[in-house]
């Protein structure tokens, strides 16, 4: 009976202190990531388009690329985080307050350029910076 | 000892959760494989997998994108502690169609299923 009491009382603490004190971790991901050996082969082989679409598959995006051609993105995001944060309270209607949070951000993609008869003109890889015109 | 282990299962069981959340619908891989590149046309397109979510407008022709997008999210909440993950895949579908409607490049990915409900 008393350990039950005991148990119990640990586990109200705890929930009082889980208003005070919060730990997260985040993950997050968006799209497979292509092979670097189908980046490398998409580089250096110079495929048509058609050639590209069946090796690498469909693209994320598609634009036209300001009167040169057609341009071809293959993207992909994954995402970690780690918060830490504590809250508390001074006085009725005052509390102090820190919070910690660090996110990693790894958007990265492939970038292929072809003129209008398909042709390859141009083709990059890497980090992406902003993927929506 | 067991009453404890119960008391804490209660107490852990309302922290977890898992969902799923879809946008559009699932893409139709045999169909999209029933379009020949250089005979198919914009209407076979229409009559296959039905009007598409974006049209790209290109100098000789447009570009057409059909995508279904799944995203499985899970999360635990342990009194102080938090894990949440989400994941988010799609099919797509990408129609190149020149200034006549016929259709000169294709492709397909159909990777939704591929989405997992995992922690960091």
């Amino acid at each position: 009976m008393r350990r039950a009491v005991r148990s119990g009382l640990v586990l109200v603490l705890a929930c009082a202190l889980g208003s005070c004190v919060q730990l997260s971790w985040r993950g997050s991901r968006a799209g497979l990531a292509l092979a670097d050996t189908e980046q490398e082969w998409a580089l250096a082989a110079r495929p048509d388009m058609q050639a590209a679409l069946d090796r690498l598959g469909a693209p994320e995006l598609v634009r036209e690329s300001e009167g040169r051609g057609v341009e071809l993105l293959w993207l992909w995001r994954r995402t970690d985080g780690f918060g830490f944060g504590v809250s508390v309270p001074l006085a009725d209607t005052y509390s102090a307050n820190f919070q910690w949070d660090e996110t990693g951000d790894d958007a990265l993609g492939l970038r292929l350029l072809f003129d209008d008869d398909g042709r390859f003109l141009d083709g990059s890889r890497g980090a992406v910076l902003r993927d929506r015109p | 000892m067991r009453r404890t282990a119960l008391l804490l299962l209660c107490s852990l069981l309302p922290g977890c959760f898992v969902s799923r959340a879809e946008t559009d619908r699932p893409l139709d891989a045999s169909a999209f494989g029933e379009l020949v590149v250089g005979t198919s046309t914009s209407n076979d397109a229409v009559r296959l997998l039905g009007a598409p979510q974006d049209v790209v407008e290109l100098g000789h022709g447009s570009a057409w994108h059909y995508r279904f997008s799944k995203t499985k999210r899970a999360g635990l909440f342990l009194i102080v502690v938090g894990l949440l993950n989400d994941d988010t895949q799609s099919d797509r579908v990408w129609l190149f169609f020149d200034a006549d409607g016929r259709l000169t490049e294709a492709a397909g990915s159909f990777d939704a299923a591929a989405a997992e409900w995992e922690l960091p």
